[in-house]
């Protein structure tokens, strides 16, 4: 479980932004603490406390700001200041998507665990996501 | 913009990288604790329901439970019994079977393992009258090493209060091993039960750590009066020797807690102080 405590932060901060995501996160650790004795056995526990994350996440982001940090403007390598906004105006799935493969580097296959989808719709999630980036950004390549 | 997309991202990735700390042990065991004064019902799995979805549910309800109401009230009615006449409770569950009157415990009460109850509940079963083993939906989990039959009575009644401290932290035991004194004399009603587990959770998953406890629980007519309880130490998993419950460190975290109410909630939530005191001290090191 070591290694999964980072996966389901980055994946809830994908959904949420970094603050809700974090709480997300530790409100499905400690989900996960209250009903171990039915997760530890679980092929897939990651996934499920994704999901208790999310249904969590989903509930506080009602009633706060969506949150991706800004670019700074010094920042080297550059990136495009209006890419917190675009990300944070893509549908959550999309988003999650686009963050775990293109951000943090996850294999699509693990995405598709991750959410209980195959590797070709994350596929499909991912072109169109970033495909509405690149329209948003104004960016051609 | 001379920077493709994808490249943006992986550079916005390691911004979103830096700008966070990993989660700590104490930040999920602070949420538990928070966890813990809230009731067992609460939403996991498909808490996101729309709130549409739940006023119909409840409008539904609301109708099942007036229909019924009403029904009851119609034969209520009819059938009004005469003053002074008791009306039996409902039929409450147990959860150990034998006989109830301690003259009449005996090796006859005692099943063997192969007809343990597969409820989920604890039980205690033994096939003499000196080894009693605790069982978890079948599964042995321990066991009490007994040396009278009034230890034995004792212990038995103690059953479902220790497993209900042990529920209330929320967390699986093994290696369970529990010794009654034989204190228990049938006429004081009190035993001494001295039980020795190893604590596994999420928690402890995460860290990879092993905490063997121990807890001396005072029992008297079938209710925990105190708990005495010792977290040993705590080590990674692959350091620690099988005789480390006896190796005892300096550094063990320790509470009592006396009177412990229902199902022993607010000894467990001292008990998970002490677990968040032992996960900072890990951090540290």
């Amino acid at each position: 479980m070591l290694s999964n405590e980072p996966r389901l932060r980055h994946a809830l901060n994908s959904a949420f932004g970094l603050e809700t995501g974090r709480e997300a996160a530790a409100e499905a650790l400690a989900y996960g603490w209250e009903h171990w004795e039915r997760i530890r056995d679980m092929e897939n526990s990651i996934g499920y406390l994704y999901v208790v994350g999310r249904d969590r996440g989903r509930k506080m982001n009602r009633s706060r700001r969506f949150v991706f940090p800004e670019v700074p403007e010094d920042r080297t390598p550059w990136v495009e200041p209006g890419l917190p906004r675009a990300l944070a105006a893509l549908p959550e799935r999309e988003r999650v998507v686009v963050l775990l493969v293109y951000a943090y580097g996850w294999a699509m296959r693990e995405v598709g665990d991750l959410l209980g989808i195959t590797k070709s719709t994350v596929q499909t999630h991912a072109e169109r996501g970033v495909k509405k980036l690149r329209r948003k950004l104004g960016v051609n390549l | 913009m001379s920077a493709d997309v994808l490249s943006q991202l992986r550079d916005y990735g390691s911004l979103l990288e830096d700008a966070q700390d990993p989660l700590t042990v104490s930040d999920a065991i602070s949420r538990a604790q928070h966890i813990q004064t809230l009731p067992d019902d609460q939403p996991g799995i498909g808490a996101g329901q729309t709130k549409r979805r739940a006023r119909v549910f409840v409008f539904v309800a609301g109708l099942v439970v007036l229909v019924v109401v009403s029904i009851l009230l119609a034969s209520l009615q009819t059938e009004v019994p005469p003053a002074g006449t008791s009306i039996p409770g409902p039929d409450l569950p147990t959860t150990l079977s034998g006989p109830s009157d301690p003259a009449e415990i005996g090796r006859s009460y005692f099943r063997t393992l192969d007809d343990a109850d597969e409820s989920g509940w604890w039980a205690l079963f033994a096939d003499d009258a000196e080894v009693v083993y605790l069982l978890d939906g079948g599964e042995r989990r321990g066991s009490i090493a007994l040396d009278s039959q009034d230890g034995a009575t004792e212990a038995r009644r103690a059953n479902q209060a220790i497993y209900d401290f042990l529920t209330a932290i929320r967390a699986t035991y093994t290696d369970v091993t529990c010794s009654a004194d034989g204190s228990g004399d049938g006429g004081s009603g009190r035993a001494i039960v001295n039980c020795t587990y190893t604590y596994e959770s999420l928690i402890t998953k995460v860290m990879d750590l092993i905490l063997p406890g121990r807890a001396q629980f005072a029992v008297q007519d079938g209710r925990i009066i105190t708990v005495n309880y010792d977290i040993v130490d705590f080590a990674p998993v692959q350091d620690v020797p099988n005789s480390y419950l006896q190796e005892r460190q300096p550094d063990t975290f320790s509470g009592l807690c006396e009177e412990v109410p229902g199902r022993g909630a607010a000894c467990a939530r001292l008990y998970l102080r002490n677990l968040e005191g032992i996960a900072q001290a890990w951090e540290e090191r």
